[in-house]
């Protein structure tokens, strides 16, 4: 019975979305009858998909940085780091518990005109006016999402590389596998799953993500598709046409959530399933019947 | 440190004269069979036997050949496409000595080798690497903790205790004539009894133990009235009813308290007069009576001596 009621209240919000999708917008009202018209001007209006493309984009960029971030960290504390791992585990963590909006805030004082960054540009004589390009840009959303984003990336990676069993490591070095070799054909191949998982998490997040475009994007964060879809329930009181642009982000999420899960199983070799994350997330809206 | 996974903090790795104590695993004419098989899950059976030839440098042509020579070796021919995964226990085993094999080392360690496959499966195992071993001429060194498998594979055992050797020798050597009392009770069932000399050698020394007098040989000089073990195994005591002439040198009298049936014989427990229990064996067919009183007797060279 709770099971039932948790689920009701799950998925209502999800139908009312996409009945809403199918009304339309009649003289400043919304009006109940059946409508295709928001999805033919959707997929008609270049404004829409160049949109969730560009958000794609940024969300590539943050994926793409943050492993690069994460991957070498999570590396270090699973095979080199022996007496502090804990602590340095926990100072990847710890993060994640102030709340996201301060983080997203932190950046605003770092990368402000009276900010930290250009305070300290300014008193070591590089420059003599603010940098202004730094705030309000592609950019700075892009820093952010990679800094907010990163923990999530390294937890899966961290995940899997630690269950590698050490013994696969030495019997490739005692198969003549030089220390580059051992990472290239045993470690990097075994981690895939855990780098697939961090992916999609970063990916996925950063696609939807409001608060940063909103706060560090300027004139870019028009261009981030969740500040598009609050323009449209906002300003534009277009519900129609906003939730079915929000149906079509969650239809090409869950695709995404799919794909990345399909591809760890058929990646997960042995017992070593760790970096499930984003099968799980798929797994939780077919399992609840 | 045969391996080169740890290094020695004092002394050195010798193998075939020269040292090998600084060189990192890759660089050693050795390879492993891990205790888990540490075989690669996320590369077919194929390739986890060509990740040596592979990594060496070895042309696809030779290296291909080489892999199909190596899996017929270990009668594996038809699973070159499988996963590990999808190997049964001994199969796992069989791919990681191939894999190791391939390479032609000079010396072929084994760690445990056999330790997660069930009796009979070890059994045969044991046999075929000792068939592999003797054809192929490689130097094995097999780690063990099963004494039974060291006494059946090995040409020599070095027996080793927390890190010091115990006793190097042939299993014979190491049975027969155990240099210690760690090794007799290690290597194979035995029954020790703890006493004061009383007559040293020329051999047999004989020991008093509690009201008993017991003989065995020692290798080491035993003096009078210094404490020595005496080591006898279970299959050289006779056991014979109380009142009937002892066969042997050493006689004992005690009480059976049990008898365990174990296929081709009967397990005797024995309980001594001093409340000691002994081991001996007694032919299936037999059925002696718990509680009868018997004698125990064996002949002085069936007995080891030793004062550590």
């Amino acid at each position: 019975m709770p099971v039932g009621f948790v689920t009701a209240l799950l998925f209502i919000p999800y139908v009312l979305l996409l009945v809403q999708s199918f009304w339309r917008l009649q003289g400043g009202a919304i009006t109940h009858d059946f409508t295709l018209d928001n999805y033919r001007r959707l997929f008609g209006t270049a404004l829409y998909p160049n949109t969730i493309l560009f958000s794609a984009g940024i969300a590539l960029r943050v994926t793409l940085f943050s492993l690069l971030l994460a991957y070498p960290l999570a590396y270090l504390l699973a095979f080199k780091v022996k007496r502090y791992r804990n602590l340095m585990y926990m100072a990847v963590i710890i993060p994640l518990w102030v709340s996201y909006l301060v983080r997203a805030y932190a950046w605003k004082i770092i990368l402000g005109q009276e900010g930290i960054l250009n305070g300290l540009l300014h008193s070591a004589g590089l420059i003599d006016q603010p940098l202004t390009f730094l705030l309000y840009s592609r950019w700075a959303v892009i820093l952010a999402l990679t800094h907010i984003y990163t923990p999530f990336t390294l937890m899966p990676i961290y995940a899997v590389l630690e269950a590698i069993p050490p013994a696969l490591k030495e019997a490739s070095q005692d198969l003549y596998a030089s220390r580059w070799q051992t990472f290239r054909r045993v470690v990097l191949p075994l981690s895939l799953p855990g780098v697939i998982a961090g992916s999609t998490f970063a990916f996925v997040l950063s696609m939807g993500d409001f608060l940063a475009p909103q706060l560090l994007g300027g004139n870019d964060s028009a261009l981030m598709v969740s500040n598009l879809v609050w323009s449209l329930f906002g300003v534009a009181y277009n519900w129609p046409l906003g939730a079915a642009v929000s149906v079509v982000m969650l239809v090409l999420t869950l695709f995404l959530l799919s794909l990345a899960g399909k591809v760890e199983r058929a990646m997960n070799y042995g017992g070593q399933a760790v970096g499930r994350a984003g099968g799980r997330v798929v797994g939780m809206t077919g399992d609840e019947k | 440190m045969i391996a080169g996974f740890e290094q020695p903090t004092t002394g050195e790795v010798l193998m075939v004269g020269s040292p090998i104590t600084g060189l990192p695993p890759f660089k050693r004419d050795i390879n492993t069979v891990f205790q888990h098989y540490a075989l690669f899950p996320h590369m077919s059976v194929r390739e986890n036997v060509g990740y040596g030839l592979r990594m060496k440098g070895v042309p696809r042509a030779e290296r291909e050949e080489r892999v199909s020579q190596a899996l017929a070796m270990v009668k594996l021919d038809q699973l070159g496409a499988r996963s590990p995964r999808q190997l049964s226990g001994g199969q796992q085993q069989r791919v990681a000595l191939a894999r190791a094999l391939i390479n032609r080392p000079r010396l072929l360690l084994l760690d445990e080798p056999l330790g997660a496959l069930d009796l009979k499966l070890r059994k045969e195992m044991q046999l075929e690497l000792k068939h592999l071993q003797t054809r192929l001429g490689i130097t094995f060194v097999y780690v063990t903790h099963d004494q039974e498998e060291a006494l059946t594979m090995s040409d020599r055992i070095v027996l080793m205790r927390q890190g010091r050797i115990e006793q190097v020798g042939t299993p014979r050597d190491l049975y027969d004539r155990p240099a210690s009392r760690y090794v007799a009770d290690f290597i194979g069932e035995t029954n020790i009894l703890t006493g004061t000399v009383i007559q040293e050698g020329p051999r047999p020394v004989v020991l008093k133990a509690g009201e008993d007098l017991v003989r065995g040989w020692s290798d080491a000089a035993l003096p009078v009235g210094s404490t020595a073990w005496l080591s006898v195994r279970p299959e050289a005591i006779q056991i014979s009813a109380e009142g009937h002439p002892a066969t042997g040198d050493s006689v004992l009298t005690g009480k059976i308290v049990d008898a365990v049936y174990s296929g081709s014989l009967l397990r005797v427990h024995i309980s001594l007069a001093g409340g000691q229990l002994i081991v001996a064996h007694a032919p299936a067919g037999t059925a002696p009576g718990i509680g009868d009183r018997v004698r125990l007797s064996w002949g002085a060279e069936r007995g080891r001596c030793g004062s550590d």
